[in-house]
């Protein structure tokens, strides 16, 4: 992942946007389309995905489905209804943080704080 | 490209090469290499093997083992949080009512008998019992294509340990003299056995659940 301290702390919220959008998706589909929306820039590794989907399926916010698929069992994670509310929680908050960042990164000038 | 039955069983015997002892787990890694490695051999010329390892590389050094490891301590937790979550519900208006007469209903009972403590200390002994009997019944569903169940064994493996030490507890009260007859003592193993037997009614609903939900994802 690069640049992946940044990301770290949005993948559980990353992971629930996808869902969201996407109704129900298995662990390699998931990594396909972070690397497909952000042209390569972000690679979700493995041992950085299923840790994170696991704990927020232990966690109620996400439900599984089992299909066979070209006969072998494949994973499918959806969000459950608390799930689906939690996304949208999250989703400000991280809005609420891009917002915050880009204050501290580009500040403006405040004409209050001027003399 | 899609790879071929030698392929895919080359990649499960590379995944059992690393202790993935749970089948929902390997079916997953499993899915996700034969995926992943079909995607760097696509119309590339690197090897079936090296695709094979870079495909582990990706999943960190220890990346299965850890991931299982971690899996095993969120599904603890969650059944553990879950069982809370059942057994206050019976200490919650309604459900309180028929809790409370119980337990004065054991504490007169009780009352009646030469050794009140022992009694409901054989009482505790028997609903713990029939607790471990029903963590055991969840063992029927252990196994599929030879492999442990993470869900089932993580299940067992959360409570059976504490509910042993309950019985051996349990065990060595009933061997006093049965000499402690104080009403105040008698009240507390009254409410000891109550949230003993609703214990054991936790343990039956949780039990259902996890079998319901293995059952739905991995037999039907």
């Amino acid at each position: 992942m690069k640049n992946s301290q940044l990301y770290k702390g949005s993948l559980n919220t990353i992971i629930m946007k996808l869902l969201e959008e996407n109704g129900r998706m298995y662990g390699y589909e998931i990594t396909q389309k972070v690397k497909v929306i952000t042209k390569g820039e972000l690679n979700i590794t493995e041992g950085a995905l299923y840790p994170a989907l696991h704990k927020l399926e232990a966690d109620g916010l996400l439900d599984v489905e089992v299909e066979r698929v070209d006969n072998r069992l494949r994973k499918y994670y959806k969000l459950t209804e608390s799930g689906e509310k939690e996304t949208v929680n999250r989703l400000n908050e991280l809005e609420e943080f891009i917002k915050n960042m880009q204050s501290l990164v580009n500040p403006s000038p405040n004409p209050d704080l001027q003399f | 490209m899609k790879l071929d039955a030698t392929q895919i069983e080359y990649i499960r015997d590379y995944i059992d090469a690393f202790d993935v002892k749970y089948y929902e787990l390997r079916e997953e890694f499993l899915d996700h290499m034969i995926l992943r490695v079909e995607e760097k051999m696509q119309g590339s010329d690197v090897a079936f093997i090296r695709a094979v390892m870079d495909a582990k590389e990706e999943f960190g050094p220890n990346g299965f083992k850890k991931i299982m490891i971690e899996r095993e301590r969120y599904l603890t937790k969650q059944y553990k949080a879950r069982y809370q979550q059942v057994l206050r519900s019976y200490f919650k208006f309604p459900t309180i009512i028929v809790s409370m007469l119980i337990a004065i209903a054991l504490f007169k009972i009780a009352g009646m008998f030469q050794h009140p403590v022992k009694l409901l200390v054989i009482l505790v002994f028997a609903t713990t019992l029939l607790s471990l009997g029903e963590l055991l019944l969840s063992l029927k569903f252990r196994k599929i294509a030879m492999q442990p169940l993470l869900k089932v064994s993580v299940f067992f493996k959360s409570f059976s340990l504490n509910l042993i030490m309950v019985n051996m507890c349990m065990s060595l009260n009933f061997f006093n003299d049965g000499s402690i007859n104080s009403p105040v003592i008698i009240a507390c193993f009254s409410v000891l056995a109550t949230v003993s037997v609703m214990g054991c009614l936790s343990y039956r609903k949780l039990r259902k659940e996890v079998i319901t939900d293995v059952k739905r994802l991995y037999f039907s």
